[in-house]
């Protein structure tokens, strides 16, 4: 048996509530992406809101495949550490 | 202090990037490091935060084509089907992981206790369905409006079909809760017992039925298109099989 995967769950409709909650939700990760240094933003944004593979990563960024590892890991945990107002292991303990 | 690993193999791992040789051995890893674990389920967490609608802009499809093209020597010639191997291992530790986040995160991985506590819940939802007046929300035979009945109500449309010719006769349907979430329910009788199809969308692949029993009761786990399946009933395995089958026809 798998996991209940909730996220799939179709919400109600838009409530003004739900919709401020997800435009603060945007403000704070627009804003802890602005805070990473340029070549961590850069690798994120071509990993999880591009898509990129580490080949294609490597090629646009002119690093090693190696260094693309070793980067996304600190652009992931810099980009962690930069939403503490509500970190990933805050809703890892809320689940 | 972080994994060794946590810098390398993890990522890699998380990315589905690793040579099968290299998951092998972050997956016989994972068994023993909890640290790992937890920070796949970070990984996991924020990747889903950063899917927010509205956070990116895409580039227009005709410029994203262009550059594509001029990176093309470097994309990757992974056989397709060992990087849908791959996705389908990372999903099931993934799965592993998450689930026994969500069901209390605790440091020991035993997927039977995952799966032994999500039969519990489906099968209280079970009895609780034989109360008079909660088995259905539409009573119908009928497939096409038992699934306009979920369309209605603005959830997942499970695929509601009779199978009576079959020896499973649809009763009609019901939302019900798991975890605090609405869940579809399809309601079927045979030779004298109510099987409840409890019915979520799911992002992972098609599986083949993981059938159990739990308080005298039987239980059948599968996927298919994006949809996860669990019947439940007193009804013996080998009906659940039975029904099984015809859902997968």
């Amino acid at each position: 048996m798998a996991e209940f995967d909730e996220e799939l769950h179709l919400q109600p409709a838009a409530t003004p509530e739900s919709i401020t909650i997800a435009n603060n939700e945007r403000e704070r990760l627009t804003r802890a992406l602005e805070a990473l240094p340029p070549r961590f933003r850069e690798i994120i944004v071509l990993r999880e809101l591009e898509g990129c593979s580490y080949k294609e990563i490597a090629a646009i960024m002119s690093i090693p495949i190696g260094t693309v590892m070793s980067s996304l890991s600190r652009a992931r945990r810099q980009l962690c550490l930069a939403l503490a107002d509500r970190s990933c292991k805050e809703v890892v303990r809320e689940m | 202090m972080r994994c060794d690993f946590a810098d390398s193999l993890l990522q890699g791992y998380f990315d589905s990037e690793l040579t099968a040789s290299g998951e092998a051995e972050f997956e016989s890893h994972l068994q023993d490091c909890v640290d790992c674990a937890g920070e796949l389920v970070e990984l996991d967490i924020l990747r889903g935060r950063l899917q927010l609608e509205q956070l990116y802009e895409a580039a227009p499809p005709s410029f994203r084509k262009k550059i594509r093209a001029k990176l093309q020597p470097a994309i990757p010639t992974i056989a397709m089907s060992q990087q849908l191997r791959w996705r389908w291992l990372a999903a099931a530790t993934a799965l592993l992981v998450l689930s026994i986040a969500g069901w209390r995160f605790n440091s020991a991985f035993h997927s039977e206790d995952y799966r032994t506590e999500l039969a519990a819940e489906l099968i209280d939802a079970h009895l609780r369905s034989l109360q008079p007046g909660h088995l259905t929300g539409i009573r119908s035979n009928d497939g096409q409006e038992v699934k306009g009945w979920f369309t209605g109500k603005n959830t997942l449309a499970p695929p509601a079909r009779d199978f009576a010719n079959d020896g499973f006769a649809l009763q009609g349907g019901r939302l019900d809760v798991l975890k605090d979430l609405p869940v579809a329910v399809l309601v079927y009788a045979h030779t004298g017992h109510l099987i409840n199809v409890f019915v979520w969308p799911t992002r992972e692949r098609d599986t083949s039925p993981h059938a159990g029993s739990l308080q005298g009761y039987q239980w059948i786990d599968w996927r298919k298109g994006k949809m996860e399946f669990c019947a439940i009933s007193a009804a013996s395995a080998a009906d659940l099989h039975e029904l099984q089958r015809l859902f997968a026809e």
